[in-house]
């Protein structure tokens, strides 16, 4: 049957031989992987585990999902999805911004990418079609440089979306940058772009409408969409210029942590900030808000555009998230906005993931400490953050081993313990010491510590969509399950996170049947979801990962945490063991019987 | 007792920070927070349902770093060594 919202184009680019042909999503996974995270993550399952992230046979995906570009509310989101260089995992990061909805109103899918250009290259996608060009001119560039010339080149409508130096020189947690600083930032996947020579991906978006996703029952879609706005207008969390991530973007967070003593800082050593407040949204927004911008169709405008308006660190640059200011901030002892707004830009033009530039700069500077690095790295101290975050981006002297992010560096410097990292990914902000849910959920994510592969945070701290206590485990196991299942969906439609703070499977399934036609349920979505998460988990299995890696910093089981949260470790071992009989999993590996009974095999 | 206001509940000209003098030694939480308003009355309406009865939805109260709602709720006992922290809804990631 002929589906809603899809446009039947996924381009397969072949950057050996310079080719390109084009494909409908074959009908039998649209309903099984949906699209973005789901589907991308089944091509890169079909492409074999064992190849090498930075090899030419590893396939990089930019895959949007059915309703991305649509007018469901807050579908601004591609995903990146490839093996990841930095954990050996599969990887998917997303991007917000405008730019997935325009490689949408372009024609597409998703673009497939493979093999590895003879020399630097970038692809230019318009009317459904990919042509390959010659980028020598822009490798080298930074990314608003590249994004400039290429918008000289190809209108300032274009979107584009680019590698900087980062990803060039294969640094391992280097990202794809769009036109408006958003980030696919997460796995070093613009380091994937790197060994192919894939320096950039200039979208035209049609502008006459016909590549618009056209609904197949457009009342109930249009229904279901409004319901959606209404939900997240009404939600106390999502509500535009009244919820704090509204007003003050996801740093709204930062007083909250900082005040449970869940927030990791000097590199995990304590889990509170005395000066924790300087960096925080509140403050922010008090003394260096520049902007409010938007991504398409969003209502909530969570992105904050900040700005030093003079001296040393004058800079204007956008979007201080919670977990930029903390790993810059908090994680290695600095309070000092301005240098924080500038090492945020320095990412953003360098093309860096800032969470683990600063959590493996946390880890120089612990490692320091103890004598290990060739230079002195002390705490808090701006100028040399600022300028080792450079030489990461070029491998230049000590960068070259922070290229490694935080995991490989301290392996290198002869001390792994002091990464806080989960399958070479660092941690985000959220101390598993004072909460315990997030815990389980870094060490069972299927890329490495995240928190956005399950957010328990909404649950164990805002109390969406039900409150559970912090401090403990009973009930964590279950929790994580059911958000790691919805958000495996959520990035297939594909949709920011913070839709689910005000929406649900319900409302999810309204908006995916009425677009595409498939009769979902809520409970299929959940369903589809685990069969997405089990797809990864099966992925990572067949590369030798199981229950060994779904472990957390030994720091946070033998050092208690601090101030508001003294005493507490990780239970990790208790929530663990309940995870993995809810999930029907041996020993961190799929079964048999659970890939037959979710049809994954 | 000191009593944090963060993000939306900041007070104009005073900030994030204000210091409370209980009607008691120990007393609740509730008790705690009418003797905030009465030193702030326009926080009242920002903070609790209109019957007086709940916190606002989502609104989270802390004492020493412990949601309210995980411990005794509003009847949780509180003294003028204690340390509240007040935030309207929030999330983020």
């Amino acid at each position: 049957m002929a589906l809603g919202g899809y446009a039947q184009n996924l381009a397969h680019i072949d950057l050996t031989g310079g080719s390109v042909s084009y494909s409908p999503i074959p009908e039998n996974l649209t309903r099984k992987y949906i699209g973005g995270r789901g589907l991308g993550v089944k091509f890169v399952f079909d492409n074999g585990p064992a190849v090498d992230a930075l090899s030419p046979d590893n396939l990089l995906c930019f895959m949007n999902g059915p309703v991305t570009g649509s007018p469901v509310n807050m579908s601004g989101r591609l995903a990146v999805v490839t093996k990841s260089p930095l954990t050996g995992t599969v990887t998917d990061s997303h991007m917000g911004g405008f730019a997935a909805a325009r490689l949408r109103w372009a024609g597409f899918d998703g673009l497939l990418v493979k093999g590895k250009a003879a020399k630097p290259t970038y692809l230019l996608c318009q009317n459904g079609k990919v042509s390959l060009h010659d980028a020598s001119t822009y490798w080298g560039l930074g990314v608003r440089a590249t994004v400039k010339a290429l918008r000289e080149v190809h209108g300032k409508d274009a979107s584009v979306i680019c590698i900087g130096p980062a990803g060039e020189r294969l640094v391992k947690f280097a990202a794809w940058m769009n036109e408006d600083d958003r980030a696919s930032g997460r796995g070093g996947v613009g380091a994937v772009g790197g060994s192919k020579n894939l320096k950039a991906i200039v979208v035209i978006a049609d502008k006459s409408g016909m590549n618009k996703p056209t609904p197949e029952r457009k009342e109930a879609f249009d229904a279901a969409q409004k319901a959606g706005l209404k939900a997240i207008n009404a939600g106390a969390l999502t509500a535009p210029n009244k919820g704090g991530l509204s007003v003050y973007g996801t740093n709204v967070l930062t007083n909250i942590l900082n005040e449970a003593g869940a927030f990791p800082t000097y590199n995990g050593k304590v889990s509170h900030f005395d000066q924790g407040y300087e960096i925080s949204g509140e403050a922010f927004r008090e003394h260096n808000l520049a902007g409010e911008p938007v991504c398409h169709a969003c209502p909530v405008a969570c992105k904050k555009m900040i700005e030093v308006k003079e001296g040393r660190w004058k800079v204007k640059t956008e979007s201080m998230e919670y977990e930029t200011a903390w790993a810059f901030g908090a994680m290695c002892g600095l309070s000092d906005r301005e240098p924080i707004t500038y090492m945020l830009d320095q990412c953003n033009d360098y093309g860096l993931d800032s969470i683990e530039m600063g959590v493996t700069l946390a880890m120089a500077m612990e490692a320091s400490e103890q004598k290990l690095t060739s230079e002195v790295i002390n705490w808090g101290d701006a100028e040399k953050m600022s300028a080792l975050v450079k030489q990461t981006a070029y491998r230049e002297g000590i960068g070259d081993t922070l290229a490694l992010g935080a995991y490989g560096a301290a392996v290198k410097l002869g001390n792994p313990d002091l990464a806080m990292s989960v399958k070479g990914q660092a941690i985000p902000a959220y101390d598993p010491r004072g909460v315990q849910g997030i815990g389980l959920g870094y060490a069972t994510s299927n890329r490495g510590a995240c928190h956005l592969r399950g957010y328990t945070i909404a649950s164990e701290i805002a109390g969406i969509p039900f409150a559970t206590d912090r401090t403990v485990t009973e009930g964590k196991a279950n929790l994580l399950k059911v958000f790691q299942d919805l958000f495996a969906f959520t990035d297939s439609m594909d949709v920011c996170k913070f839709a689910t703070f005000s929406e649900g499977a319900g409302e999810f399934a309204a908006q995916i049947s009425a677009l595409t036609g498939l009769e979902i349920s809520a409970e299929e979505v959940m369903q589809t979801g685990e069969r997405i998460y089990n797809l990864e988990r099966y992925y990572n299995n067949l590369n030798g990962f199981d229950a060994k890696d779904d472990t957390l910093p030994k720091r946070f089981f033998t050092e208690p945490a601090t101030h508001n949260s003294a005493g507490m470790i990780s239970q990790l071992p208790v929530m663990l063991k309940e995870y993995y009989e809810l999930r029907g999993w041996k020993d961190g590996k799929v079964t048999e019987a659970k890939l037959k009974e979710l049809e994954i095999v | 007792m000191l009593v944090k206001l963060f993000a939306s509940f900041r007070l104009p000209g005073i900030g994030h920070r204000v210091e409370v003098d209980l009607p008691a030694e120990k007393v609740t939480v509730a008790a705690a927070l009418e003797a905030l308003f009465g030193k702030h009355p326009e926080l009242r309406g920002h903070i609790m349902t209109e019957d007086g009865a709940e916190l606002q939805p989502f609104v989270q109260v802390m004492l020493q770093g412990r949601l309210i709602r995980d411990l005794a709720g509003l009847m949780t006992p509180v003294t003028q060594a204690d340390t509240l922290a007040i935030f309207p809804p929030s999330a983020g990631g």
